[in-house]
């Protein structure tokens, strides 16, 4: 009896989680072009644009554009078109190899859509300005 | 007893497979160039280089140096520079949105190395030249 009752609230749990979240997982090639640089009292800060294309454990894949600045921290406002051509509105903030993003919205299916995704830079190449990201993301999307 | 065979040939099959072969994946972000392009009788072949990082399944990380030639097919060869230094060499062909490509040695950990692998674009933008490929290969 005990292991019934067990049973079911790890189910409930499940069920619960499936219905308010969705979790997926992600990947970005993504090619980086530092635009200008200005010193401040933290340091030189950059300016980036940042291109590239994702695909994710639902199926999903498209572009990403990112604009942005590098300094101390990584912050970047981007935009992710998908295969169907809707846009996905995110944010952001990295310090070291090590991310967060924000999703904001969006057009067509991610219109009202949030959530976030933590990020890894898995590789990246300074010579080339070309980055490998993993992204483990979760989001309200039906 | 009979049982017990069966177990003891599944266990040996295992124990063989790990052996002679490593299953791995690799992730691959590459930057396509264009540069330049000749006629041949059977079309436009046009010259690529390729650079890019990967990631793989064995926790190696590095970066990706490619020349390529593109018409019907795109035909490859590639080197590749791990965290350690080390380097493999790769060569391949891609038709479509896939393709087989082998590894055959090079320096340090992957001197006499060979692996079969197939691969497949995750996704690829013509405007801005970059894909993600994903990889899957076996070492004999």
């Amino acid at each position: 009896m005990k292991n019934l009752i067990i049973s079911i609230m790890i189910i409930s749990l499940l069920s619960i989680t499936a219905a308010f979240a969705g979790e997926y997982t992600a990947t970005n090639a993504l090619s980086y072009t530092i635009t200008k640089s200005v010193d401040t009292a933290d340091g030189p800060v950059m300016g980036l644009s940042v291109e590239g294309v994702w695909s994710d454990s639902r199926g999903n894949s498209g572009t990403i554009h990112c604009v942005g600045t590098r300094g101390k921290i990584l912050k970047a406002y981007c935009n992710s078109i998908d295969q169907d051509g809707d846009i996905q509105y995110n944010t952001a903030k990295r310090v070291g190899t090590e991310g967060k993003g924000v999703f904001n919205g969006g057009t067509g299916k991610y219109a009202n859509v949030t959530g976030g995704c933590s990020y890894q830079v898995a590789a990246f190449d300074k010579n080339n300005l070309i980055g490998l990201i993993t992204l483990q993301c979760s989001d309200n999307l039906n | 007893m009979k049982n017990f065979t069966i177990l003891l040939v599944i266990i040996l099959m295992f124990i063989t497979k790990l052996v002679l072969a490593e299953d791995f994946s690799i992730t691959f972000a590459n930057k396509y160039s264009m540069n330049g392009s000749v006629e041949t009788p059977l079309g436009v072949l046009k010259a690529l280089t390729i650079k890019g990082v990967f990631s793989d399944s064995r926790g190696h990380t590095g970066i990706v140096n490619c020349i390529a030639t593109s018409g019907k097919n795109l035909d490859f060869v590639c080197d590749t520079k791990d965290e350690d230094g080390d380097i493999s060499y790769t060569s391949g062909r891609r038709e479509g949105d896939g393709g087989k490509a082998i590894i055959t040695g090079g320096t340090g950990k992957y001197a006499n190395i060979t692996s079969q692998c197939e691969y497949q674009i995750a996704s690829f933008s013509k405007d801005i030249m970059v894909g993600l490929i994903t990889m899957q290969c076996s070492t004999k």
